[in-house]
């Protein structure tokens, strides 16, 4: 079965590349500490190092890319369109934005909880968004636009807020939302985002069947056995969840939902309902790998993983966008 | 042997009536032809006896039950529908296209049961896709399409079978190829209604041709009965000739009225 070698090649390769995460960084570790971190025999500063620095750095790196891939991978399914993901359909821009307003008004001191639980709201609010404009919106190439009007506005009120921010500290911490990074994630960040990504990505592999039988038109899916109103449903849920808990944990990063499913599609035959697992892997690799370059690259100030996502992705989305043949 | 029935069916879009209190039905063996000129009705029609509308008035039964009331499921293991668009979204391969007749038996393309995998197999081998199978639907024509799109409704192994369209935009060898392998499934027990153009096609195949115009049926029977050149005239507004010969019944359009 080439989808299940796949899934499994992609799921060795992610733990060789979190295995890599460990090793690599500012303070050189050769594995035999690495392990010894592992195992509870090294030293403090080793153990630090490995068990809560750079490991749920690495953790939330792929944990964030596996909720934007299987999200991308839905999303694209359900419109029918490559094109189509959280960052060009305003998803992330509008998750950023609810966790940029619950900074904004400080109400991210009520407790951990508030940021992400802020950017599920935005991201569902815009999933279901764009649900109900689909209903009315019979092109696609209009609804992405919708889409990509939606990621607009909210960037232009995250700049309105940025504008207005009240204090140095507040700017930062917007920034941090507006860029994407992973930085000095920690298990208590992973705890509260991965139950929500966790439930998500579940959503999306549950429905996966029916992005299948979309691949025939809504009209033809419809006549086949789909209840289109329930799985539009299940990928807004799914995609909402998912992509605002991304958000919540590592801010809005854009365009690895768009690459990972465009270079898994080959390999499952162009099956949207098989493309959702090995997508939500290869994407969660690919931000794991990308983490370890920033870290990795001599630069004065560490680059924010969101911005060295959208030099890699926005090329390759427009290279996407030319080459595509379409059939319809 | 599974009938689908429309009785007095209405549907009115905002102010206007699409389809106007008609009536009708396909049953097991019977090849149905719907025509008349365009925007008559034809599609809504089908969709409204496929049950994705529901009518505004009247009723649309499957063996005595109303077809909304059904599952999507289980309408479709019952009811197989080709809609006009037939737009494929990915260039999958033309097996895993026919493979998705399957829906509504709970396979996917990835994952076939034995009976799932025999009805592929044989749908594939009914529309003569055998070489094709393993091509992506990119690289098909017209024609290997249409082909693909019938045969992904007959692996749906349904009692009944609703298309809209199936045949047009395809060369005349093409039509016939088609137009036969829909013929085959009615002569294997199947009921087929479908959408044509071609009024002597429809009359060449049909068992019963139905004459839709501005939303309401005005005719229905063999083609042999109400074939008329008053009737075409009445229908499409075009002054028409019919006789019939021996090999078939001729329709030559004259001229616009």
């Amino acid at each position: 079965m080439p989808a299940l070698a796949l899934n499994l090649g992609l799921l060795a390769a992610g733990v060789l590349a979190l295995g890599a995460a460990c090793l690599l960084g500012s303070t050189p570790l050769d594995a035999h500490r690495v392990l010894a971190a592992f195992l509870g025999q090294a030293s403090v500063a080793d153990a630090i190092v490995v068990l809560e620095i750079r490991l749920p750095r690495a953790l939330a790196a792929f944990a964030a890319g596996a909720a934007l891939g299987a999200s991308g991978a839905a999303l694209q399914g359900l419109l029918r369109n490559p094109l189509a993901e959280p960052g060009v359909l305003g998803v992330s821009a509008t998750a950023s934005l609810f966790a940029t307003v619950a900074l904004y008004y400080g109400l991210a001191a009520a407790g951990a909880f508030v940021v992400p639980v802020a950017a599920i709201a935005g991201a569902l609010a815009a999933t279901a968004l764009l649900a109900l404009a689909a209903l009315r919106i019979r092109s696609i190439v209009t609804l992405i636009l919708v889409g990509v009007g939606l990621s607009s506005f909210a960037a232009a009120v995250m700049s309105l807020l940025l504008n207005l921010a009240p204090n140095p500290f507040t700017l930062a911490d917007m920034i941090n939302w507006l860029l994407g990074s992973v930085a000095n994630r920690s298990f208590d960040d992973l705890g509260l985002a991965l139950p929500f990504i966790g439930a998500g990505i579940g959503v999306l592999y549950v429905g996966r069947r029916g992005l299948g039988i979309l691949t025939l038109g809504e009209e033809a899916a419809a006549g086949a056995g789909l209840d289109l109103a329930r799985q539009r449903l299940t990928v807004v849920l799914g995609a909402g969840l998912a992509t605002g808990a991304s958000v919540g944990l590592a801010g809005a990063i854009g365009f690895v939902g768009i690459v990972a499913p465009h270079l898994v599609r080959p390999l499952v035959a162009h099956d949207p309902a098989q493309s959702v697992v090995p997508s939500a892997l290869l994407a969660g690799l690919v931000l794991v790998l990308a983490d370890i370059a920033v870290r990795l690259l001599p630069t004065t100030n560490e680059l924010k993983l969101g911005v060295v996502a959208a030099l890699l992705g926005a090329p390759v989305f427009a290279w996407i966008a030319v080459r595509r043949r379409t059939l319809e | 042997m599974t009938v689908l029935r429309a009785e007095g069916v209405t549907v009115v879009a905002g102010q206007k009536a699409l389809v106007r209190g008609a009536s009708v039905s396909v049953s097991g063996g019977e090849l149905v032809a719907v025509l008349g000129p365009n925007g008559a009705g034809k599609t809504t029609l089908l969709r409204a006896l496929a049950g994705l509308i529901a009518p505004d008035a009247g009723t649309v039964t499957l063996d005595g039950m109303p077809v909304r009331a059904l599952r999507a499921a289980a309408r479709a293991r019952r009811v197989a529908y080709l809609p006009q668009e037939r737009p494929l979204a990915w260039p999958s391969p033309v097996r895993d296209v026919v493979a998705l007749g399957r829906y509504a038996y709970g396979a996917a393309p990835g994952r076939l049961g034995a009976e799932d995998a025999a009805a592929v197999a044989e749908a594939i081998d009914a529309c003569d896709l055998a070489p094709l199978a393993h091509r992506p639907t990119d690289t098909l024509s017209g024609g290997e399409i249409a082909r693909v799109h019938i045969a992904r409704a007959l692996a749906a192994r349904t009692a009944l079978l609703l298309a809209d369209e199936p045949v047009a935009a395809l060369d005349p060898r093409h039509q016939l190829r088609v137009a036969g392998q829909i013929r085959r499934y009615v002569e294997a027990g199947g009921g087929a209604l479908i959408v044509m153009h071609d009024i002597e096609l429809a009359a060449r195949i049909a068992d019963r041709l139905v004459f839709l115009r501005n939303g309401a049926i005005v005719a229905d029977g063999p083609a042999a009965n109400i074939l008329t050149a008053d009737l075409v005239a009445r229908v499409y507004d075009v002054c028409a000739t019919v006789t019939v010969e021996s090999r078939g019944i001729d329709v030559r359009i004259e001229g616009v009225l």
